[in-house]
């Protein structure tokens, strides 16, 4: 009679194990799905004189196949690749725009010192002079136009930060809710794995790992996210919601802000370093920003306070067709000086200028400087983001540092304020040609002090124009189309370094993957054969009930 | 291993990426002819194309500037030729002029003569270029370089045009140069007559005889007076003001000696009567301004002023012609060595065009070293590519063919 009862239950069994394989083959192009398998034993068996007569079958459980350590590897490998497809993506960009060498900068600096040549050589032909202007403009506008496009660049990527701060945010929203409805399944369905939920939630972080490189932990049940040095995102029951500020060193850059909850209960920002997060796309935008766009647009703007400094300074010794001495060639601004948002009120700013002569001093690096105490002038300098200290040189109330000043006079710091001082950020955005009058350039040279040649001498433009091949820039080891040369050279290996390190990335990220899908992923030939075996199993299962009932029907048929 | 049936797609989409991708940037190559699409691909090259770039523009430029100075020089060299010309014609009227058988009148009409030909002396001292700008003027390029009056009005500075990295030519000659210099290094000597002579000695051509005598670089300045009718005192001074020679020398002169011995081993020819009270001068001409504006209006005035029947006046016209056409030697000399600098110039120029042109052939080789594809190399990856995608294509279509559920239908 347990014929019956055994048929019934490998009945069912076979049922569970028909869906399973049919659950299986619909998720097979789920993705982050893990296939399961039902986990079935034998039922116990009936003790009798004639041995232990098994009771069958029952399923015990629904498993999944999953290997934590081979998932948590395939997303780690998943979060570097995303971070450096962002940072491909925005080089990519800078690249292109550098491509061409005949188009752009370096011919825009060729062709004013061809016409600077041919001032030289015919110093009162005034179409020559007219010329001159012109493409003095034309390479203003080239180094505009290059420096225009860096800075769309970084309000592309301020922007694309605030979006995936906006969908990290969502991320921890949908983990959170996800950890709940796991938690009530487990309530409601003690001792058995909510499979699904488990396998939404696994791949929920996955794709959050693509976004920012966070940390995991499994705890109770509930998912806990951390990212950078420990900060946490999810933990509990709570979401600490990333946040998106202006920077408070530099008001240009929005940075990423971790919250915490003081005692009131109100959310704190406390904004985290650039450094910090260096996974996912997060990661990718934020190195891109302070490796190379930084880097680059200080690269730029050297160059053209290399072009501004050196023509302004040879130009001034000249006469122009009047016998004027010659006034400024191009416009030049001052180094950005920002002060640090959490300095003290009385704090100030201080004036900022380049210091004359020393234009091969300076560097692109942006410097920090921070007032120590207690005297006026003890202020320490670092530069950003090397990360050396300098010594300035003092003198009065005037600092000076790798060819840049500042002026502290009038300031009332507090110890510990600081400043931000950018002298190349800006530089490139400030040229513009001072000059509109053809017979204002100072070509002749000087007969005497305070006296200028006569109108056909072109010593001071054949000055102006050996300044071409003059090394002005980098302590004496650059000229200004090498220094440009060297910044598409820095661009390209950038480039490169990281095509390079994508393509062995990708291929990581292929082992990865198929190692975990050979735990975890769904064979379709596999589930085939398992589909014709339960289906045996069913048949098998059916045939006991059948047989059941002609044995039954033989017993009832022993009165007639 | 177990593989997943998402793994074979995977799997399969990766590798035909691939391969497209490669194929894409073969054909970006191929369509622009450059190896490099973005200096990503080759960043060392890109950096050395661009500094090579800048040498080639350099040098384009710089055979620019060679073109501005031949045009310059070409101009000058014209200008010196009519000068040459203009001075060989006057010398010849000179010596006709010192013929003692014309009269007044021919003489005037030789002084007429004289004047056009200062006028164009002055027309070839203000050649003007293309440009409208004075050619001899030094820097003040609008101001004509010598007056009316035959002063230099220009100054001293050269026009330099850059010709190649490390050299400048100057394009053109200061006016002083030309017009008021005496040969460089010459140690000729002028000999001139104070117009108050009474006497009728006429100085014919100074020199120096004699090398050891203490005069060897001609830097001494004779001033000669005669105290009788046979005596004169000689004042000799060092015009550089080095040293300071032993002065006054005196010498007699008897009536008939065709030399005048003024010490140092310099002497002066003579000839005629002087009186007493004479004075003479002789002049190192290398220190002297040898105006040739004052050249010509000494001769034109003199040539003016009636002189038949007058042996003083003819004795006096006899000294200003001598003087003139020694002046005039030198000045002539002057210019030819100007000419002869010119075509130094012109010839270096030259010579500097054709290693111009030699170092743009090897700059273009070089960029097309580093920039320019190989079409054969890269038509061959083509074909190698294009099988490849080919491949991974059939390979896919095989694979994924392969289901069982494909099978049993």
């Amino acid at each position: 009679m347990n014929l019956a009862n055994l048929g019934k239950a490998g009945l069912l069994v076979a049922q569970n194990r028909l869906q399973t394989a049919g659950h299986n083959i619909n998720n097979a192009a789920t993705a982050g799905y893990n296939r399961q398998t039902v986990l079935s034993q034998t039922a116990g068996a009936t003790p009798t004189s004639a041995g232990w007569i098994g009771r069958g079958v029952q399923a015990v459980s629904v498993q999944r196949s999953y290997d934590n350590f081979l998932q948590n590897q395939l997303t780690s490998s998943l979060t570097r690749g995303a971070a450096l497809k962002t940072y491909g993506d925005q080089i990519s960009q800078i690249n292109n725009l550098v491509a061409d060498r005949t188009v752009g900068i370096s011919p825009g600096i060729q062709q004013f010192f061809d016409s600077l040549d041919a001032v030289a050589s015919a110093p009162a032909d005034v179409a020559a002079r007219q010329e001159l202007i012109g493409r003095a403009n034309s390479l203003a506008a080239q180094i505009r136009d290059a420096n225009a496009f860096l800075d769309n660049q970084r309000i592309n990527v301020n922007t694309q930060v605030d979006t995936t701060v906006k969908q990290i945010n969502s991320y921890l929203d949908r983990i959170q809710d996800l950890n709940r409805q796991i938690t009530t399944a487990k309530a409601t369905n003690p001792g058995q794995p909510p499979n699904d939920l488990l396998d939404q939630r696994d791949q929920l972080v996955s794709e959050l790992g693509q976004l920012v490189d966070v940390k995991a932990y499994e705890q109770d049940d509930r998912v806990s996210l951390t990212i950078g040095n420990g900060q946490t995102v999810l933990g509990g029951d709570s979401v600490y919601y990333l946040e998106v500020h202006p920077s408070k060193a530099d008001p240009a850059r929005l940075a990423v802000n971790y919250t915490t909850k003081d005692a009131a209960g109100n959310t704190i920002p406390i904004e985290m370093d650039d450094s910090r997060i260096t996974g996912g796309k997060l990661g990718g935008l934020l190195t891109f920003r302070s490796e190379a766009l930084d880097a680059t647009q200080n690269d730029l703007g050297r160059i053209a306070l290399g072009i501004s400094i050196a023509i302004n300074e040879q130009h001034a010794k000249g006469y122009d067709l009047s016998g004027t001495p010659g006034g400024e060639f191009f416009n030049v601004g001052t180094p950005k000086a920002i002060g640090n948002e959490k300095n003290s009120a009385t704090a100030g700013t201080p004036a900022t200028a380049y210091v004359p002569g020393e234009l091969s001093k300076i560097t692109n690096q942006d410097y920090r400087v921070e007032y120590t105490g207690p005297g006026a002038t003890d202020y320490t300098v670092t530069r950003v983001p090397e990360g050396t200290t300098v010594t300035p040189a003092v003198a009065g109330t005037t600092l000076s540092f790798d060819g840049v000043e500042i002026d502290v006079n009038g300031m009332a710091p507090s110890a510990g304020d600081s400043w931000l001082i950018q002298p190349t950020r800006d530089a490139a955005s400030a040229m513009t040609v001072t000059i509109t009058d053809p017979a204002k350039f100072a070509a002749a040279g000087e007969v005497s002090p305070g006296v200028g040649a006569g109108t056909a001498n072109g010593d001071n433009a054949l000055e102006l124009a050996a300044l071409r091949s003059k090394k002005i820039l980098a302590n004496g080891s650059m000229g200004m189309n090498e220094a440009y040369s060297q910044l598409v050279n820095t661009v390209a290996v950038k480039t490169q370094q990281n095509t390079t390190a994508q393509k062995a990335q990708e291929t990581l990220i292929s082992q990865n993957f198929s190692a975990q899908q050979a735990v975890s992923g769904v064979n379709l030939d596999e589930e085939y054969i398992n589909l014709q075996q339960y289906q045996e199993q069913y048949r098998a299962a059916a045939r006991l009930i059948d047989t059941a009932s002609t044995l039954f029907d033989t017993l009832l048929a022993l009165r007639n | 291993m177990r593989i997943s049936s998402s793994l074979v797609f995977q799997t399969g989409l990766k590798t035909i990426n691939a391969q497209q991708s490669d194929l894409l940037h073969l054909y970006q190559q191929i369509g622009t002819g450059q190896k490099m699409v973005t200096p990503a691909d080759d960043p060392l090259g890109a950096s050395q194309a661009i500094n090579l770039s800048q040498s080639q523009a350099q040098n384009a430029r710089y055979a620019d500037n060679r073109a501005v100075a031949n045009q310059n020089l070409g101009t000058e060299e014209d200008a010196l030729n009519s000068l040459t010309l203009l001075l060989q014609d006057v010398r010849t009227r000179l010596v006709e002029a010192s013929n003692g058988t014309l009269s007044d009148a021919d003489r005037g009409t030789l002084s007429n003569v004289l004047k056009n030909a200062r006028d164009s002396l002055m027309g070839i001292a203000n050649t003007t270029d293309g440009n409208g700008q004075y050619l001899f003027s030094g820097s003040l390029g609008s101001t004509p370089a010598y007056g009316a009056t035959g002063n230099y009005q220009g100054d001293s500075l050269q026009r330099e045009i850059q010709a190649d990295q490390t050299r400048r030519i100057a394009g053109s000659d200061v006016g002083a140069d030309i017009f008021e210099r005496a040969q460089p290094g010459t140690r000729a000597y002028a000999s001139y007559a104070d117009g108050g002579n009474t006497g009728t000695a006429v100085l014919g051509q100074p020199g120096i005889k004699d090398n050891a005598g203490g005069n060897a670089s001609a830097n001494y300045s004779f001033s000669i007076v005669f105290t009788s009718a046979t005596d004169y005192e000689v004042t000799v001074t060092d015009v550089t003001g080095a040293t300071t020679p032993a002065s006054p020398i005196t010498g007699t002169w008897a009536p008939g000696q065709t030399e005048l011995d003024l010490g140092y081993g310099t002497a002066v020819q003579i000839s005629g009567t002087p009186s007493v009270g004479d004075q003479f001068d002789v002049k190192p001409l290398q220190h002297e301004n040898v105006n040739l504006f004052q050249t010509f209006d000494s001769v034109i005035a003199a040539l003016n002023s009636p002189v038949e029947g007058d042996d003083q006046a003819i004795a006096s016209l006899r000294n200003v012609l001598n003087t003139a056409m020694q002046r005039m030697a030198t000045s002539y000399d002057n210019v030819l060595t100007v000419r002869a600098s010119v075509g130094a110039r012109m010839n270096e120029l030259t010579a500097l065009d054709n290693t111009g042109t030699q170092r743009n052939l090897g700059y273009a080789k070089a960029l097309s070293d580093i920039e320019d594809l190989d079409y054969y190399e890269a038509t061959t990856q083509l074909s190698l590519r294009k099988m490849a995608l080919e491949g991974a294509g059939l390979a896919f279509q095989t694979i994924q063919g392969l289901s069982l559920f494909n099978r049993n239908k």
